[in-house]
C-alpha cells in the first residue's frame, strides 16, 4: 500500500481535530481558574464525556460489525427506572440493586441482539424499534404517586451516590466515573486488538460472507456486540442516576446519539471493519470539549449542533472517500493481476 | 443449558423490576452516613460579600430549562432588563434543553467558573439538588425560578401554584355548570410546581360532585404534543366539557385541537402562565382563560434578590427552610384580558 495506512491517517486526523478544538478554546476563552484551560474545567470535560464513552466501547464493536444501536438513550432510562423501583418497593441492599440494573442492561442487550442477529431485521429498525419499546416499559414501571402521577424517585443514600461524586469528595477532584471509563477504554481496547474475538469482531464487519465462510459463528459474534452494548450501556446508567440521585422518565434523551457520534468522529466507520476503542475515547473528549466550549463563549446553543453535524459530515464523506479509493486501487491491481 | 440459566436470570432481573410497580408503598432506606454529612449550619460557608452597585466585576448564571419556549425568554429578558443598567453586571444564560443532566453538567461548569450568583430553573428538583447543595457549598447563592430543587438554597421566585390549579378549578366548574366530564393535559413529571399546580385543580374538582375527571396525560409542557393528546381525548370522550392544561403552550394546542375538530369555542380550556399567545387566543374565544403572572416581573425579581445576596454576608446555611417570593397570579378571561396592558404581555 503507498504510504501511511488508513487506520493512522485516521488517528492522526481525529487526534489533529481534539487538539485544534483544545488550542482554539484555550486563545478564545483563556487559561487559568475559571477559564477554559483549568484543572478543573479538564476534569469536568472527561466527566462530561464519560458515560457516552462507557457506551461508547458497545457502541464501537456494533458499529465495527457493521451494525447499529439506537436504543442506548432508552435502556438507560429502563436501566435506571427498574433500579428506581428496587430502591423505591424494597430494601434489597445497593449491589444488589446495581447487579439487577446490569442485568436488566444485558436483557436489554440480548433482545436487541436476538432481532438484528437472530431475526435478521436491519439493524437501524430493530434498534429504532427497542428504542421505543425500552421508553415506553420505563414509563409503564414508573413510580406514580396516589393520582397516578410520575414522579421523580431520589435515589439519595450515600451508598450510591459517592459512585457519582468526586473520588475526595471535592467539587474539583477526579470522579468516580473517569476511572470506570479508563477501565472501560483499556479492556474495552485489549478485547479488540488483542483476543480472538476482537478479531472476529472485524472479520464480521469486513465482510459477513467471508467471515462465515472461514467458520466464523457470525450470528453469535452480533449478538455478542449487542450484549457487551448493553452492559455498558448498564454501568452509564448506574453512573448517571448516581450523579442526579434520581431516575426519571426522560433519562438519558442526551445518550440516544452522542455515543454513536463519538464513534464516528473517532474514525470507526459506519460502513463497518475499521475503527477502535481509543479513537471513540478521542471523539467522546471532543463532543464533550466543543460543548463546554461553546458554552463559555456566549453562544448560541444552537451552533454546538451545526458544528457537531458540520464535523460529522465531514468525517463521514472522508471515511466514504478514502474506502472508495481504496476500493478502487484494490480492484485495479486485481485487474492488473488477472483477477477480475 | 447455560444459555437457558442466563435467559431465567434476566427474566427474574426484568420481574423483580416491574414486580415493583404493584407494590404501591414506598419504603424509606436508611443511609449509612447520613450522620456524618447532615448538619448544614455547621458546615462553613466559603461565600464572599461583593458590592454589585460599586462597579465591581459581577456575573450572574441563568440555567434555563430550555430557552425555546416563551416563558424561558420571559424570564431572561427581565433578569437582563434588571441588570442592565449597570455595566460591571454580566448575565450568561444557559439552556438546559429540558434536560436535567444537561443542567447539571452545565451546573458544575459555572461553579467552576465562580459565578458570582445562578437563578436556576431545575428540570428535576430532585436531580439537581445536589448541584445546588455544591453551589450553595461554593459560596454562590442559587435563586430558584418556579421549579424548585429539593434542598435548602438562597430563595426561591415563583409563581403560585397550587392555588392556580384551585383558581382554574373554580372557574371551570362555573363555566361549564359544574356538572360534565373534564381531563387534564399534564407537563413532564416530577416538578414540584406543575405536581402543585395539578393537586391545587384536582383536590379542587373533588368538591364538585357533578364533575368528573375522566382523563389525564402528559404533553411535556409542548404545544404540538398537546394537540396529538387533544384530539385523542376528544375521540375517547365525546362528551368531554372541559380541559385543564398545566401551561399555556399545551392550552394553546388543545384549543387548536378543539378547533379543528369543530369545537371552537365549545369546550372550557383552561391553561396557566398567560404568555401572549395565550391572551390572544383568549380574546379571540379560542381559550376560556389563564392564571397569568408577569414573567418579566418574575425575572427582573430573581434577578434583585441575586444581587442582594452577592451584595450581602448571608449565606444558606443559616436557613431550615427555602425562603420565596410568590408572584401575584391573576385570572385571565375573556371579560378581562383587556385590562393586561401590551406591554406587560410576554
Amino acid at each position: 500500500m503507498n504510504g501511511i495506512n488508513q487506520n493512522t491517517l485516521r488517528r492522526l486526523i481525529s487526534i489533529g481535530m481534539l487538539a485544534v478544538l483544545l488550542v482554539l478554546f484555550t486563545i478564545l476563552i483563556g487559561a487559568g481558574s475559571g477559564k477554559f484551560l483549568s484543572q478543573e474545567n479538564l476534569i469536568a470535560i472527561v466527566r462530561d464525556a464519560s458515560v457516552p464513552g462507557i457506551i461508547g466501547v458497545g457502541i464501537t464493536y456494533v458499529i465495527i460489525t457493521s451494525g447499529i444501536d439506537l436504543s442506548t438513550g432508552s435502556a438507560i432510562a429502563l436501566v435506571g427506572m427498574v433500579m428506581a423501583n428496587i430502591y423505591a418497593y424494597t430494601l434489597l441492599p445497593i449491589p444488589i440493586m446495581i447487579l439487577m440494573g446490569i442485568l436488566t442492561g444485558l436483557a436489554c442487550g440480548l433482545v436487541n441482539g436476538y432481532i438484528v442477529a437472530r431475526m435478521e431485521i436491519p439493524e437501524f429498525i430493530g434498534t429504532l424499534a427497542t428504542m421505543s419499546v425500552f421508553r415506553a416499559l420505563t414509563y409503564v414501571i414508573a413510580i406514580r404517586d396516589v393520582n397516578g402521577v410520575i414522579k421523580s424517585q431520589p435515589m439519595n443514600v450515600s451508598q450510591y451516590t459517592f459512585l457519582g461524586n468526586t473520588i475526595d469528595g471535592t467539587p474539583s477532584g477526579l470522579p468516580y466515573v473517569c476511572i470506570a471509563l479508563a477501565l472501560f477504554v483499556i479492556v474495552g481496547q485489549i478485547v479488540l486488538r488483542h483476543t480472538r474475538f476482537g478479531t472476529y469482531i472485524y472479520a464480521v464487519g469486513a465482510n459477513k460472507k467471508a467471515a462465515t465462510l472461514s467458520g466464523i459463528n457470525v450470528e453469535r459474534v452480533r449478538m455478542m456486540v449487542y450484549v457487551i452494548t448493553g452492559f455498558c450501556v448498564s454501568i452509564g446508567a448506574v453512573f448517571t442516576t448516581a450523579r442526579l440521585q434520581s431516575a426519571t422518565t426522560a433519562l438519558g434523551t442526551d445518550f440516544e446519539f452522542s455515543p454513536i457520534a463519538a464513534a464516528v468522529v473517532g474514525g470507526v466507520a459506519l460502513s463497518g471493519g475499521s475503527g477502535d476503542v481509543v479513537g471513540t475515547l478521542i471523539g467522546a473528549l471532543f463532543m464533550a470539549a466543543l460543548e463546554n466550549g461553546v458554552r463559555k463563549l456566549d453562544m448560541n446553543t444552537a451552533f454546538q449542533y451545526i458544528i457537531k453535524g458540520v464535523i460529522i459530515v465531514l468525517v463521514v464523506m472522508f471515511d466514504a472517500t478514502y474506502k472508495a479509493r481504496m476500493d478502487r486501487i484494490a480492484k485495479e491491481k486485481g485487474a492488473k493481476e488477472g483477477l477480475e | 443449558m447455560k444459555k437457558r440459566i442466563l435467559a431465567i436470570m434476566l427474566t427474574a432481573a426484568m420481574a423483580v423490576g416491574l414486580f415493583g410497580c404493584a407494590g404501591g408503598q414506598t419504603t424509606t432506606r436508611e443511609d449509612a452516613n447520613a450522620g456524618a454529612a447532615q448538619p448544614a449550619a455547621a458546615s462553613t460557608s466559603n461565600k464572599v460579600k461583593v458590592d454589585p452597585y460599586n462597579g465591581e466585576p459581577v456575573k450572574i448564571a441563568y440555567v434555563a430549562h430550555d430557552l425555546g419556549t416563551p416563558n424561558n425568554q420571559g424570564w431572561k429578558e427581565g433578569i437582563e432588563r434588571e441588570c442592565a443598567s449597570w455595566g460591571n453586571i454580566k448575565v450568561d444564560s444557559y439552556s438546559g434543553e429540558s434536560s436535567a443532566e444537561t443542567q447539571v453538567q452545565i451546573m458544575t461548569d459555572v461553579i467552576n467558573q465562580k459565578y458570582n450568583a445562578i437563578i436556576l430553573q431545575c428540570s428535576d428538583g430532585t436531580a439537581l439538588a445536589p448541584s445546588v447543595k455544591q453551589a450553595e457549598e461554593a459560596g454562590i447563592p442559587v435563586i430558584t425560578l418556579n421549579l424548585d430543587a429539593d434542598t435548602v438554597h438562597s430563595a426561591l421566585v415563583m409563581a403560585v401554584d397550587y392555588d392556580a390549579g384551585r383558581m382554574a378549578a373554580e372557574k371551570m366548574a362555573e363555566e361549564i355548570g359544574e356538572a360534565g366530564e373534564i381531563a387534564i393535559i399534564q407537563g413532564v413529571p416530577g416538578l414540584k410546581r406543575t405536581d402543585q399546580l395539578e393537586q391545587g385543580f384536582r383536590d379542587t374538582i373533588a368538591n364538585y360532585s357533578g364533575i368528573e375527571i375522566v382523563d389525564a396525560q402528559s404533553a411535556s409542557f409542548e404545544k404540538d404534543t398537546a394537540i396529538t393528546v387533544m384530539n385523542s381525548f376528544l375521540q375517547s370522550h365525546p362528551d368531554l366539557k372541559g380541559v385543564f392544561a398545566i401551561n399555556d403552550a399545551m392550552a394553546e394546542g388543545a384549543a387548536l385541537a378543539a378547533e379543528s375538530a369543530g369545537k371552537k369555542g365549545q369546550l372550557s380550556i383552561w391553561g396557566a402562565d398567560g404568555e401572549k399567545d395565550a391572551l390572544a387566543m383568549i380574546e379571540s374565544g379560542d381559550m376560556s382563560g389563564t392564571i397569568y403572572t408577569n414573567s418579566w416581573d418574575e425575572g427582573s425579581t430573581a434577578a434583585k434578590i441575586a444581587l442582594l445576596m452577592i451584595g450581602s454576608e448571608y449565606s444558606y446555611n443559616v436557613l431550615t427552610e427555602t425562603p420565596k417570593v410568590i408572584m401575584e397570579p391573576i385570572v385571565v378571561t375573556k371579560d378581562n384580558v383587556a385590562s393586561i396592558p401590551e406591554e406587560d404581555r410576554w
